[in-house]
């Protein structure tokens, strides 16, 4: 249909506004109102607890990833804990080291020597 | 009628907490859902109702309007199901009421805006659903061909024809009406 058709469908418009439930604009704002009153009353009984979530979602979002960027920097600045076990020793001359000494070994020492194998 | 764009912004900014986005996309809607509930329940009284309920269930779970630009089509064919199921509920035939009561106190309407109303929808009675809607939502609420083909989900073409042949009928009823005076 070309733009003269429309306009030709314009000028033949009926003329409805008989049927106009809001024809006085203030009552198209109260009714609009208490629409929006009633949507708002139904969302927060819907949901508390999601719309408290919705509202803090920022801030936990935010502390995540400070976490994880903390853990990530310390993992990668602190060098692993130095064993004071002497390094290619065969595992007897160890543990005769430790019944010699006054020294007890940790749980770790003894795993680190004997393997953590049953 | 507002863009699609600020439509989007609307429904992104209610869905962020902004309460007052609420208001105004109920206000920039209400004609047009009105038009649409018209279209099946027949009564001014009943549409009013059900354009209430269809809207706050609608912006209760905004959250399922997936497309924001596309709120408007959205929000009708939930006004269209809601105008369905009122019909349904309330067991009532499809047809025109005889004896229209003006019960809204905020809008009295004066005896002769009720035989105006009334003699409307008798001539509106020979049309379908979808000629009634397309006709209302032109003429009544003043959206433009494309604005209705989006929001209906026809083509303009389609929305033009629809619209060409509901004015002829309601033109026809009006001219035989013996309540008549004219066609408006």
């Amino acid at each position: 249909m070309s733009e003269r058709d429309d306009d030709k469908l314009d000028d033949d418009k009926l003329d409805l506004s008989g049927l106009d439930p809001v024809a006085d604009p203030r009552r198209l704002e109260r009714v609009s109102a208490l629409i929006a009153q009633l949507a708002i009353a139904a969302r927060k009984r819907k949901s508390p607890l999601w719309g408290t979530l919705v509202a803090y979602s920022r801030w936990a979002a935010a502390l995540s990833a400070a976490t994880a960027a903390g853990a990530i920097f310390l993992a990668l600045t602190t060098s692993p804990v130095a064993s004071d076990l002497p390094e290619d020793e065969p595992a007897d001359v160890v543990l005769l080291s430790w019944a010699e000494g006054d020294e007890e070994p940790d749980v770790n020492d003894i795993l680190q020597v004997l393997g953590d194998e049953p | 009628m507002l863009s699609a764009t600020e439509v989007e912004h609307l429904v992104e900014r209610a869905l962020a907490g902004g309460d007052e986005s609420f208001s105004t996309l109920a206000g920039a809607h209400y004609r047009a859902a009105y038009c649409s509930a018209l279209a099946i329940v027949r009564s001014s009284e009943d549409a009013e109702d059900v354009v209430q309920d269809a809207m706050v269930s609608a912006f209760t779970e905004l959250e399922s309007c997936r497309e924001p630009a596309k709120f408007s089509g959205w929000l009708l064919s939930i006004v269209r199901r809601a105008a369905l199921m009122s019909l349904r509920k309330r067991g009532r035939a499809r047809k025109v009421q005889d004896a229209a009561a003006p019960t809204d106190e905020a809008a009295p309407a004066s005896g002769a805006d009720v035989l105006l109303r009334e003699r409307l929808l008798r001539a509106a009675g020979a049309l379908s659903d979808r000629q009634a809607e397309v006709l209302f939502l032109h003429d009544l609420e003043g959206w433009t061909h494309p604005e209705i083909a989006d929001a209906l989900g026809i083509s303009e073409v389609n929305a033009r024809q629809i619209l060409f042949e509901a004015r002829r009928k309601m033109r026809a009823k009006l001219g035989e009406d013996p309540a008549g005076g004219g066609v408006p």
